[in-house]
């Protein structure tokens, strides 16, 4: 799967569950801290993984699986792309 | 000795400090002084106990050292792990719980369980709750891979013992917490001016705020509720309210604020808590080490395994608040008080779950949701809650808890009120001024002002904080009161 595609993906699942249209606006920067920017709480993370984990058919690396490595839009990217079974 | 005591703040920390700036400044240096001050101040607490320390700091850090040692063999390498885990666990479920659980078991079979709960009655190390937790962590993240094992014996006792966090956390991270201790810390002016104000922050919260609405409001409601009017009794409360967030956001920022004037920073614990809209929100404000403990190694794990639990965020809810109610102690109270939350946690979700679906279908929702009044009823119904919530944390047993929800009630036999005479007033008044400040601290506004004094010059900000101080002198006896946290 191509980096612009997942992160359609995770947009759109933002925009269906906690921002209803506005995601795409709150997200100005790849970079930004979801946490600190409340864009998605701690609850949120868990119910992105499982959803990530259900549509792409793959189980998130635990061991790296930190707020520190999953919090924002960069590091999901990267953490989800860099994992072994992600479809191509 | 507590951070509050008389001793600790005229002899342990002046001189601890000096001790600390006159060594050499290398991490191996101003480490031993800091196991030394932590060893002092541990032993001034349960000394009959230190030994329990002594082993936990040593096996954990052998533990660590031989899983990163064994990382080639899996098998063993996971067979170190898990003895760590129980090693730990299980320490603190005996010495806390042993006697609970075999005296609820005699109870349940109607067999007098006193002399079950008194012989199976320990003394429990100081902070024993708190540092279980951080070894538990440790653990856990160098078995992952998260962190190196520590490889210096002095920087893990302070990781563990530093003194400033042992009797009731925050409760560190290893990755927050050993880097600092790795290398050597300048101890700048900077560092002195945001540790003094932290510490005095958490001196008006513990001394002005939580023990004067204590005395005053909270103990004579509690005290007797039976003989209180229903008006009484919910002054008590929303003072209980008011106490128990002085008390230990006071401790922590104390805490944190010994942790500066030692060059190190500990994690923050709360950000103004009584601003949440709902309670997933309270609980990332209040007690935020904890609460991102059990949610990082124990509700996320357990929500994202392939088990049984997997998705069953309400079920998770329940247990993992279970189990920090029994973390807070060892009484059904706190089990009820724990079971409560994880209720009101999962019946929110399931409420905006629903409100989220009708978000998608019509925007008129999602403007609602954003909407002032919607807000305020959010913020009233998430405080309300968290108020009532807390009969069951302090009742001591089932019965005052019964007792005291009926005065709520108004069912109490008399119903007299309480009466503060004219200095209580005054302390009330002095009390909920500190509240305020600390609120308002945490606004924009707030921040800005403080920004603001934090650029004045020195004198200017010296006075400030004189002036503090002097209120201090005047309305509390100075070395009074023990910190509701560290009983847990």
């Amino acid at each position: 799967m191509h980096s612009s595609e997942l992160r359609e993906l995770i947009l759109d699942w933002l925009d269906d569950n906690y921002h209803f249209g506005d995601a795409r606006t709150l997200m100005h920067d790849d970079n930004m801290s979801w946490l600190e920017n409340g864009i998605l709480s701690s609850l949120g993370f868990v119910q992105l993984i499982l959803f990530l984990e259900d549509k792409l058919g793959l189980v998130l690396d635990r061991d790296r699986l930190t707020r520190e490595n999953f919090d924002g839009m960069n590091k999901i990217l990267r953490h989800v792309l860099g994992q072994k079974g992600t479809p191509a | 000795m507590n951070l509050g005591s008389i001793e600790f703040f005229v002899l342990f920390l002046p001189l601890g400090w000096l001790a600390y700036l006159l060594v050499p400044r290398t991490p191996r240096f101003q480490n031993a002084v800091l196991v030394v001050l932590s060893t002092i101040f541990y032993l001034s607490w349960t000394p009959s106990m230190a030994w329990i320390m002594a082993l936990s700091i040593s096996v954990n850090f052998v533990a660590a050292l031989a899983m990163e040692r064994l990382r080639t063999s899996p098998g063993k390498h996971r067979a170190v792990f898990w003895a760590a885990i129980v090693y730990n666990t299980g320490q603190l479920v005996f010495l806390k719980y042993a006697g609970f659980f075999a005296a609820s078991l005699m109870e349940l079979m109607g067999s007098d369980s006193t002399a079950t709960r008194s012989s199976l009655h320990f003394i429990l190390p100081i902070g024993i709750s708190f540092w279980t937790l951080q070894l538990i962590a440790y653990q856990i993240d160098v078995a992952r891979g998260r962190t190196a094992a520590c490889r210096d014996f002095l920087v893990f006792s302070v990781f563990v013992l530093f003194f400033p966090q042992i009797p009731s956390g925050p409760i560190p991270r290893p990755h927050q917490l050993l880097p600092q201790l790795s290398k050597s810390r300048h101890v700048e002016p900077s560092w002195i001016s945001k540790g003094a104000a932290a510490l005095l922050m958490g001196y008006c919260l513990k001394f002005l705020v939580a023990d004067g609405i204590a005395s005053v409001v909270v103990q004579p409601a509690w005290a007797d509720p039976a003989h209180h009017s229903a008006l009484s009794a919910w002054v008590g409360l929303v003072g209980y309210a008011i106490q128990i967030f002085g008390d230990f956001a006071g401790y922590s920022l104390m805490a944190i604020g010994c942790g500066r004037f030692f060059g190190i920073e500990l994690p923050q614990n709360f950000t103004v808590p009584f601003f949440s809209t709902t309670m997933a929100d309270f609980w990332r404000r209040w007690h935020i080490t904890l609460n991102s403990w059990l949610f990082d190694y124990l509700y996320g794990p357990l929500l994202t395994t392939r088990g049984f639990f997997r998705g069953r965020f309400d079920l998770g809810f329940v247990v993992v608040f279970g189990l920090s109610g029994l973390w807070h102690g060892a009484s059904w109270p706190f089990v009820i008080w724990g079971f409560v939350h994880g209720l009101a946690l999962a019946i929110h979700r399931r409420w905006d779950e629903r409100l989220r679906r009708l978000c998608r279908t019509n925007r008129v929702w999602v403007t609602r949701r954003k909407s002032f009044a919607w807000k305020c009823a959010a913020w009233m119904l998430t405080q309300s809650f968290f108020v009532v919530s807390l009969v069951p944390f302090r009742a001591q047993n089932l019965d005052e808890l019964r007792t005291f929800a009926a005065a709520l009630l108004g069912f109490s036999q008399h119903g007299s009120a309480i009466y503060p005479s004219g200095l209580e007033w005054a302390m009330v008044i002095a009390a909920l001024g500190v509240f305020a400040t600390y609120n308002i601290g945490g606004t924009a506004t707030g921040i800005r002002i403080w920004k603001t004094f934090l650029r004045l010059p020195a004198p200017v900000r010296g006075i400030g904080y004189g002036l503090v101080v002097v209120m201090l002198l005047i309305l509390v006896p100075v070395g009074t009161g023990n910190f509701i946290y560290a009983q847990f």
